[in-house]
């Protein structure tokens, strides 16, 4: 019996009034496998990451993750199942530092349990707060970025922005990870990083990402997934997306 | 019975819809939740009590007197709460809250002592039947006023010219502001029509009831609901919820013996209707 | 003056970000100070008056702390202090609990009977939650000064409300005072730890992006129902206090103007500040009080100073004392 897929996202369909948002969509991601969303604008790939993390409700379809139905699931609930994203616009705290804001990504598995022994000042829970920060700073170095920790987040750039989102979604070690648009805003030189960063994931993670930039999904996607108008247009890897005559079209725009 | 009852329930129920067309004009205009717009009309309703019952003014000189003084008290709330220093909605609506504490305390201080007054009858006793239920002139003259208060008030914004620059400031100050807009004068007329509203609505409310300080509690709490009700968008909803609560309050007030109870299903109204909008808004996240 | 009209921002929040944490420690230091110096200083009356302020505080520190954690405008405080005053007044007349045993106990029950409020929190936003505050509260007075519950609550008139004893004897004046000082002192501290954690944090994100908040796994309807429970049972130890200070207690006394004398006097003072609830109350309710004004011209002075200060200082008159630049939302 081969293993379920990491995500799987069985015949999900959306609308808003009159728009089909998303029109029977079925997505499968293994494990370890790294996949992305392409498409025009508007077509519905921001959509669908919303649906899979719970903040929008399809009307029929299901969301599994690992076998597991978590369609009926609210977002933090899925986030604890080990469900993590990114946004388009990093939404970031701006008046909080940068460690601040990647500490928000931080487990609270045990949390409110863990409240009493923070009142009280036990030194396990200190030791386990230490410990977050630990971890942050780390994922932060991994990324070059731990020499602005203690900056305050508007101060920094958009591109700067995002790759804290992503190290803010990473803190949890997710198992099935969500990335909005990860290299909009972003310099060549950081856009080198993250493909870095991303490929190191591969063994821990599953990973489903919206991008527009080729380059980007060449280099590190296994298999690529083409919307367009709420509807699944076209599959395969890289390359044969590269030459498929709907995508073309689609990013043509037919007359 | 129970048509007296349900018509004695649409006419304060029109002035509680009254009230919440004001709050929703002052939201859309300027964004702020008036906390003191059923008490203005309360202060205002005082000005004319005195000018009749002291002064000795005639009725029309009376009300003319207390139009004027429902628009300077418009304009000085306006300047006093916005003008002043700008904020943001939210600051801007707590800072209605200290002049509907003001107001409040001014008229207790100033007429508490014997109160509850009545006010002098404006229209005749007596009533007629139309479509063969009782209804006194008072009543009438409240739901006639209304509806030609609230068409005016529609028609003002939606077919003039200030109409359509209070539209226009309405979805988008910025931008009215740099295609020209005097958006401080469009925010005095609107301040200015809802203090007068409110005027209306006080003399009406004494009217129907008794003249006291806290008269409006009821009502404005009433007209919240009805504009809570109608999204804070449309005037034409918030009328028909204002009615429709006035016709709950009034017939549970009859048919359930305890006025307790009638409070209580009121509240039960009002949390249903405001969930069940709260329901019907689809919650769209952008990302 | 070519003024930029005022933006009207689509969110309602509020422009206070600073969160409670700050300047806690300090805080409780002046108030056990200022607390430690009263009974020295006022006569015996004047202490009577203080001690009422100090109760009044305790509910306003719970108006603060939703309005500074979350922007929750709490209108509901006056029937949670009703509920827990009279909750206490039975439980230590009918069955001679002690004081501060029956207090507990009704900060339990207020706090209780907040979870259906906290409930609606989460499905209504701001104002809609504010309105139906105020409804609650005029709902809920009226209820209590009724003929049906006459009983319990002695109606308008209220009833006398014993003095704690120990030891079989009443506590009165200074004696008095102390416990009731005590146990304010004690729920100022709590509340600073409770919102110095993780669930402090967990709130100040849930404010600023509730999105962000439930995609890293925070519940945030149980946090909004959790910190409504908080706030109330806040006020309902403030009702047992306020019977205790004073003597008596009547329905007619929690109103839907105290509802909003309350948030005033949690605006004024600063409600992102610890000692903000506690020096709010006394500039809005001992002082006037203290000075010999009538209770109606201690209403003008209340709309006033609110006025004032929300118009000078947004932040309340703690933030304006430490010039902290206001961090507005963009």
């Amino acid at each position: 019996m081969t293993a379920p897929a990491a995500l799987l996202a069985d015949a999900v369909t959306l609308r808003f009034g009159a728009l089909r948002a998303l029109d029977d969509v079925s997505i499968s991601v293994n494990p370890g496998e790294i996949v992305s969303l392409i498409g025009p604008n508007g077509a519905g790939k921001t959509t669908l990451l919303n649906v899979v993390s719970g903040l929008l409700p399809a009307e029929s379809g299901r969301i599994l993750i690992g076998g597991n139905d978590i369609s009926r699931d609210p977002p933090n609930k899925r986030s604890l199942a080990g469900l993590r994203r990114t946004f388009q616009h990093a939404r970031l705290a701006d008046d909080l530092t940068v460690m601040e804001n990647v500490l928000i990504g931080a487990s609270i598995a045990d949390y409110p349990g863990s409240l009493f022994g923070e009142w009280l000042c036990l030194p396990s829970r200190t030791a386990k707060l230490r410990a977050q920060r630990d971890h942050a700073m780390a994922l932060l170095a991994s990324l070059d970025l731990a020499d602005i920790a203690e900056l305050h987040v508007r101060q920094l750039s958009f591109g700067r922005k995002k790759l804290i989102d992503l190290v803010r979604a990473l803190m949890t070690s997710p198992s099935i990870l969500l990335m909005d648009e990860p290299t909009a805003g972003l310099s060549e030189a950081e856009i080198e990083t993250l493909i870095a960063v991303v490929n190191r994931l591969r063994a821990s993670t599953t990973v489903l990402l919206v991008a527009h930039h080729m380059g980007f999904v060449a280099k590190v996607a296994n298999s690529v997934i083409c919307l367009v108008a709420g509807r699944v247009i076209a599959r395969g890897t890289p390359r044969e997306m590269q030459s498929d005559p709907k995508v073309l079209a689609a990013y043509m725009g037919t007359s | 019975m129970l048509a007296a009852t349900v018509v004695g329930g649409i006419s304060l129920g029109f002035l509680y819809g009254l009230v919440a067309l004001t709050l929703i004009l002052l939201v859309r205009t300027t964004g702020v939740l008036n906390f003191a717009a059923a008490d203005v009309g309360m202060f205002c309703a005082f000005i004319a009590f005195i000018a009749i019952t002291q002064f000795q003014m005639p009725v029309v000189a009376a009300i003319a007197l207390t139009a004027v003084f429902a628009a300077l008290l418009g304009a000085l709330t306006y300047g006093s709460i916005i003008l002043i220093r700008p904020a943001d909605p939210l600051m801007l609506s707590l800072r209605t809250l200290s002049i509907l504490i003001i107001v409040r305390a001014l008229a207790y201080k100033f007429w508490g002592a014997n109160s509850p007054y009545r006010f002098p009858r404006i229209v005749p006793d007596g009533g007629i039947l139309v479509l063969g239920v009782n209804m006194n002139y008072t009543q009438l003259t409240v739901i006639a006023l209304a509806l030609v208060m609230a068409l005016a008030v529609s028609w003002l914004t939606g077919a003039t010219r200030i109409g359509l620059m209070l539209r226009a400031v309405s979805s988008d100050r910025e931008t009215a502001a740099d295609l020209g807009v005097a958006v401080i004068r469009v925010d005095l007329v609107a301040w200015c029509m809802a203090t007068l509203v409110a005027g209306v609505v006080g003399i009406l409310v004494a009217q129907l009831t008794f003249l006291s300080p806290d008269m409006m509690s009821p009502v404005l709490l009433a007209g919240f609901a009805a504009a809570q009700l109608a999204d804070m968008q449309s005037m034409r909803t918030a009328l028909i919820a204002g009615v429709a609560l006035g016709i709950i309050q009034s017939l549970s007030s009859v048919y359930l013996n305890q006025p307790e109870w009638s409070q209580v299903l009121s509240f039960a109204v009002l949390a249903g209707g405001l969930l069940l909008r709260g329901q019907l808004r689809r919650r769209v996240v952008a990302t | 003056m070519s003024a930029r009209p005022t933006p009207v921002a689509s969110s309602w929040r509020p422009s206070i970000t600073i969160p409670l944490v700050l300047q806690a420690r300090s805080g409780l230091v002046v108030m056990l100070i200022s607390l430690a110096i009263a009974p020295v200083i006022l006569s015996d009356y004047e202490l009577t008056l203080f001690a009422t302020g100090v109760s009044y505080s305790v509910a306003v520190l719970g108006v603060a702390l939703g309005f500074s954690s979350v922007g929750m405008l709490t209108l509901t405080q006056p029937a949670m202090m009703v509920i827990g005053g009279f909750v206490a007044l039975q439980l230590i007349e009918l069955w001679h609990f002690p004081f501060l045993l029956a207090a507990v106990i009704g900060t339990a029950v207020g706090m209780l009977s907040a979870i259906p409020l906290g409930w609606l929190t989460c499905r209504l936003d701001k104002f809609s939650f504010a309105v139906l505050g105020f409804a609650f509260t005029y709902l809920v007075a009226m209820l209590m000064s009724s003929r049906l519950l006459v009983d319990v609550t002695g109606g308008e008139l209220g009833k006398p409300f014993p003095a704690a004893t120990a030891f079989g004897l009443p506590l009165q004046g200074v004696w008095g005072y102390s416990l009731i000082a005590a146990v304010t002192l004690v729920s100022f501290a709590v509340a600073a730890v409770l919102f110095r954690s993780t669930m402090g944090r967990i709130l100040l994100v849930m404010n600023q992006d509730d999105v962000v908040a439930r995609t890293a796994g925070v519940n945030t309807n149980l946090h909004r129902i959790s910190l409504t429970a908080i706030v109330s049972g806040y006020g309902a130890l403030s009702g047992a206090l306020v019977g205790q200070a004073s003597g008596f207690i009547a329905p007619p006394q929690f109103d839907v103007a105290l509802s909003i004398s309350l948030l005033a006097m949690a605006l004024v003072g600063g409600a992102g500040y610890l000692l903000g609830a506690f020096v709010g109350t006394l500039i809005l309710q001992f002082v006037p009080a203290f000075l010999g004004f009538e209770q109606i011209d201690r209403e003008i002075l209340v709309g006033i100073i609110l006025l004032f200060c929300l118009v000078a200082a947004p932040n309340g008159l703690l933030a304006a004392l430490r010039h902290i630049p206001m961090r507005r939302r963009p």
